[in-house]
């Protein structure tokens, strides 16, 4: 696999404060990179850096094995980035604002109408081509957002928090689209903070936090990071502290609390485990209602790796 | 007090907007104050002329020089034609005599020599140009005498003294109060434009923080908080109006402060202030945002401040924009100025037009929170 | 690519309705408002004539010159100057106190006299000519005695002797005739000059100054620091300089066609004087559109600030400019002589006296040294936001 983009020691500061600080980090060509990170952990900036928006302090960037700058014409017409604000036109229709912003990559009228056509029909929103941006809701201005960036067929994609503050039925929508796009040959970097979007995604994360990266891999790689192989929620109506201390004896087991009813135990490696736990309680006797298990998130990753949960 | 904090914050935000109008009311108080755009007491001024004299300065030529310079203000100093130009389009010269060459020796032939002027438009021109004929007139009707030049000028001065008797009712020298009205006429745009503009902004960026709150279930009742911005609005537009009557006895002269033209130059113009709350009341129920609020605040200021009479004299309109500025409260304003400035006293009888005018202003006042109350019911219904 | 987004940037421009009310209906309505306003100082020399009494009593009536003379000019025509009551004294008083009439005339052995209320204009033009008749009666009187006197000095003894007397009337015919038709030999060279006319100059210039809000709301969308939209015209492939220029093509097309529009309707719709030269008058207006264009565009890329901030100071700078040069009914004589350099350097200054001289000058010295003028201010403007759009990456977006 080719790297489509190279980062070596990139670091920026806004005066005294490092908004990113010494990132390497490389984009293989037809993955979808996740950037996770709580707010203020860098994700944007450093976006804007690998674009050129922005000034940096130091580092080297390199997109398609050519070093980017703001004139790297040929370079920025592979590249197709979706803003985490909306960025339209209130005067323009639908399919007026995807056909001027594909316009300053596509000069060709007949290509661009059928690439035109083709993001409308990606992002759901043929029906809605004639209308004003005013009279979108918020999921679907979003989709229109992500149609103007990706119009044009880049074959590199940015996408910076596509879907906050949006209605499942469109962050759906918006995420099958993304898969799309990565499977008809587009490399993407993905931004966001919703660790679901990422798990559900994203082939590769890196995860920011301060500036830093601070773990990277695939989804498993990552939460073998997390020290945690599953957790097991049980509904105990009524439990002794005898029988409460006799769980921590089951194989694997790293912690145990009782609350409420409601009883947690943390296995942190091996197999079988809720089938061991499953005949612990019928040993005991003890009356259950409910019974699950959950895998580890990336948020029990970030927790393990900063002491501090993804979201505020 | 999170409510009144966040009027007086935005209200700073603008403060920009209320400086600039300010600063144009002020100018322009100042200008008017020279007196060379009021036209209503040119009487008194003698008209201002240039005089290029190429004939030697002896008999008749002599005589009408000292009959201009008796008659009007001669200016010097135009060497270069282009100032004369300017002066004259601006009105700074309203004529120029041209007297040629030989003008006494042709004249005591018997001709008629030429004198050729240059003059502005305007009334000030005319007048002036009558007086310079009704001079060539006399001397025009003795030339057929054919007198010598002594007893042509003793007779030609002395059908010039023929004026009639005048006798002027009116005892207070109205022109001493024009400034003043002019100020507070003027007041009219700056009044409209400061009131409405910021309370029409805050009115509107707070329903929009009403919407907000509502769904975050506001610990502060809408009443309340409405009954908080109606008061801070009235508090802002007395202060507009306290900064405008400061610079007002700035501009017009200190005497009048403690005269009773003063005192009802105040009253009027605090009572337009609660109109012009009571309109901005009214906008800000009809249109939000800040250009909506712009562009309206722009028709309606400019819009009254023409028809009505605050940028030229009343009485200088033609008739009919005067008829349909009755319906107008800017037209009762600047009305009751100009009726305040030409007041001969205070009785009740005499100060009657200017209180009907102050009556009429209240009833609009009225009627702008009556439309305003409607259309926020109405408008809550459907919501 | 260029027209491409030009296309869109007008078409945009066209459909925002609050810079089309800026650009477009404000000047509009602004000029009606004008129109109605100074209608009558436009059009002074359509005189009204005004209500005056004239006490009708014996003194009045003896008076042949005056009632002949207050009988010609209220006589209905244009060259009516009072519409006339003959009441007596008291009904007058009465007429004056209810200001139904502007002022009364009474004669008092044979001297004429006014009552006021106040002074005015229909004042002062009623007095003027009240003492006008009263010269002409009294020049009259002495011109026929001395020529009375003189007929008779040239008069034999005999015919003295026999009674013969010189022809009185006819004398005293020839004395009115002299008088009633001196005509003073004056020529006036001025053409008619109107200051009202500053007034609409002034609000042309002020709807040139709408293009700063025009460029600098184009500019905006093309800016990365301050709009997303730039931050997407960043990232395009294209020259971020084909992208500004288009827009700002767009937006100067849009207030040109406008101040075109606004011109003509000054001109052949409310009757506004021009001088003779479409092609200056447009000249000046498309350059006064440029210069306030280029402002706008520098002040977007100068002060990274928001939309709003960026429309005050282009309002403060335009409305200080408007009064400076002369509207709301100001003098921009008097500014000119207060602070003759405010007007030299303010666009709306350049491009009110670039009109004015168009109208008034018949040498085009002084409206070319504003076009320059303003060409300069464009260039300057011009050279900052060039030096401002250099820098490619910003320190903070």
């Amino acid at each position: 696999m080719k790297n489509v983009i190279e980062v070596k020691h990139l670091s920026k500061s806004y005066k005294s404060h490092k908004a990113v600080d010494d990132l390497s980090f490389e984009v293989k060509e037809g993955e979808i990179l996740g950037l996770l990170g709580p707010n203020g952990s860098g994700k944007t900036t450093t976006m804007n850096c690998i674009l050129a928006l922005l000034k940096y302090n130091e580092g080297e960037i390199k997109i398609f094995g050519k070093e980017m700058s703001p004139s790297a014409y040929d370079i920025k017409s592979k590249i197709g980035v979706v803003f985490q604000d909306v960025a339209v036109f209130d005067e323009l229709t639908v399919y007026g604002n995807i056909d001027y912003f594909c316009g300053l990559y596509i000069q060709d009228k007949t290509v661009r109408a059928e690439y035109v056509e083709d993001a409308l029909k990606l992002v759901g929103l043929t029906e809605n081509k004639n209308q004003y941006p005013k009279q979108l809701s918020g999921g679907l201005l979003r989709r229109l957002n992500i149609a103007c960036g990706i119009a044009h067929k880049p074959k590199l994609i940015f996408l910076d928090e596509p879907t906050v503050a949006v209605d499942p039925q469109s962050r759906n929508n918006i995420l099958e689209g993304i898969k799309k796009l990565r499977d008809s040959g587009a490399t993407i970097i993905y931004t966001t903070h919703y660790m679901e979007e990422v798990e559900i995604l994203c082939d590769r994360v890196i995860i920011l936090d301060k500036g830093k990266i601070i773990a990277s891999g695939t989804n498993d790689e990552l939460k073998a990071l997390a020290k945690i192989e599953e957790k097991v929620t049980i509904e105990v109506p009524e439990l002794s502290p005898i029988q409460l201390s006799g769980f921590e004896s089951i194989k694997n087991v790293s912690e145990v609390s009782y609350d409420n009813g409601v009883m947690k135990v943390v296995f942190n490696k091996g197999k079988n485990n809720l089938a061991d736990m499953v005949d612990y309680l019928k040993d005991n006797k003890i009356q259950y209602s409910k019974i699950f298990a959950e895998r580890p998130t990336l948020n029990d990753v970030f927790l393990e790796l900063t002491g501090k949960e993804l979201r505020d | 007090m999170t409510v009144s904090k966040a009027f007086w914050k935005i209200v700073l935000k603008n403060i920009s907007t209320i400086i600039m109008y300010t600063v144009i009311l002020v100018s322009f108080g100042t200008v008017s104050a020279q007196g060379n755009t009021s036209t209503v007491e040119f009487e008194a001024v003698e008209p201002s002329i240039v005089v290029f004299n190429h004939d030697e300065e002896e008999g008749i030529t002599k005589n009408l020089v000292e009959y201009l310079d008796k008659n009007a203000e001669i200016k010097t100093g135009f060497s270069d034609d282009d100032k004369l130009k300017d002066a004259l389009f601006y009105e700074e010269v309203v004529l120029v005599v041209d007297i040629p060459e030989n003008y006494n020796k042709d004249y005591l032939a018997g001709k008629n020599p030429e004198i050729s002027t240059r003059s502005s438009a305007g009334y000030r021109a005319e007048l002036a140009k009558v007086m310079l004929r009704r001079y060539l007139s006399v001397a025009q009707s003795y030339s057929t005498l054919g007198l010598d030049a002594s007893e042509m000028t003793e007779k030609i001065n002395a059908a010039l003294e023929s004026s009639a008797k005048v006798e002027v009712l009116s005892k207070v020298d109205s022109s001493k109060y024009a400034k003043a009205s002019a100020y507070f006429s003027f007041a009219n745009y700056a009044i409209l434009a400061c009131v409405i503009t910021i309370i029409c902004l805050i009115m509107s960026s707070f329903n929009r923080m009403e919407i907000r709150k509502r769904n975050l279930v506001s610990s502060v009742a809408i009443s309340k908080m409405n009954r908080i911005l109606l008061r801070n609005s009235c508090l802002y537009a007395f202060g507009v109006w306290l900064m405008y009557m400061i610079f007002g006895y700035l501009v017009a002269g200190g005497d009048i402060l403690f005269s009773n033209y003063g005192i009802l130059f105040a009253v009027n113009s605090f009572i337009f202030c609660i109109v012009a709350t009571t309109i901005a009341y009214l906008i800000s129920q009809l249109v939000q945002g800040r250009n909506a609020v712009n562009g309206i605040m722009n028709v309606v200021a400019l819009g009254s401040s023409f028809l009505c009479g605050a940028f030229v004299p009343l009485e200088f309109l033609p008739e009919s924009v005067k008829f349909v500025a009755h319906a107008l409260p800017s037209f009762y304003y600047i009305d009751s100025n100009y009726k305040i400035q030409a007041l001969e006293g205070f009785s009740l009888g005499e100060m009657a037009p200017v209180l009907i005018n102050m009556g009429i202003m209240l009833g609009f006042a009225i009627l702008f929170v009556i439309l305003a109350n409607i259309i926020a019911k109405k408008k809550q219904r459907v919501a | 690519m260029f027209w491409h987004s030009f296309k869109y940037a007008f078409r945009a421009l066209l459909k925002s309705k609050a810079m089309m009310f800026w650009t477009l209906i404000f000047p509009f309505i602004l000029a009606i408002l004008f129109n109605m306003a100074f209608a009558r100082l436009h059009d002074f020399d359509v005189f009204e004539a005004f209500d005056v009494a004239v006490v009708d009593d014996e003194n009045f009536r003896d008076s042949e010159i005056f009632k002949e003379a207050f009988k010609t000019l209220s006589e209905e025509g244009e060259e009516q100057l009072f519409v006339t009551q003959y009441v007596d004294s008291e009904k007058a008083d009465q007429l004056l106190a209810d200001e139904k009439v502007d002022g009364i005339v009474y004669i008092v052995d044979g001297e004429p006299h006014v009552k006021i209320k106040k002074n005015g204009t229909n004042q002062t033009v009623l007095t003027t000519a009240v003492e006008q008749i009263y010269q002409s009666s009294k020049m009259i009187e002495d011109i026929a005695g001395t020529k009375i006197n003189e007929a008779v000095s040239e008069m034999s003894p005999e015919q003295l002797m026999r009674g013969e007397m010189p022809d009185v009337e006819k004398i005293y015919k020839d004395a009115v005739a002299t008088v009633s038709e001196a005509e003073p030999n004056v020529k006036d060279d001025s053409r008619v000059m109107n200051m009202v006319v500053i007034e609409f100059y002034t609000l042309i210039a002020m709807a040139c100054m709408q293009g700063s809000m025009l460029s600098s709301e184009m500019m905006d969308r093309c800016l990365p620091n301050i709009t997303s939209r730039g931050k997407r015209v960043a990232v395009a492939p294209t020259r971020k300089g084909i992208v500004i220029a288009s827009n700002l093509l767009a937006s100067y097309s849009i207030l040109l066609l406008s101040l075109i529009a606004l011109i003509a309707f000054m001109r052949f719709v409310l009757g506004v004087e021009f001088g003779s030269n479409l092609g200056f008058i447009i000249l000046l207006a498309a350059v006064g559109g440029l210069a306030s264009t280029v402002m706008g565009m520098m002040l977007s890329i100068v002060l990274k600030t928001n939309n709003a901030a960026k429309n005050v100071i282009i309002l403060i700078i335009t409305m200080v400019g408007c009064l400076f040069a002369g509207m709301f009914g100001g003098n921009k004589g008097f500014f000119d002589n207060l602070s003759p350099i405010i007007n030299k350097i303010s666009p709306v200054g350049m491009i009110t006296d670039g009109f004015y001289s168009l109208y008034y000058y018949a040498d085009l010295a002084r409206y070319f040294s504003n076009v320059y003028g303003l060409l300069i201010v464009a260039a300057i403007f011009m050279i900052l936001s060039i030096r401002g759009l250099r820098r490619q990456r910003y320190d903070s977006i």
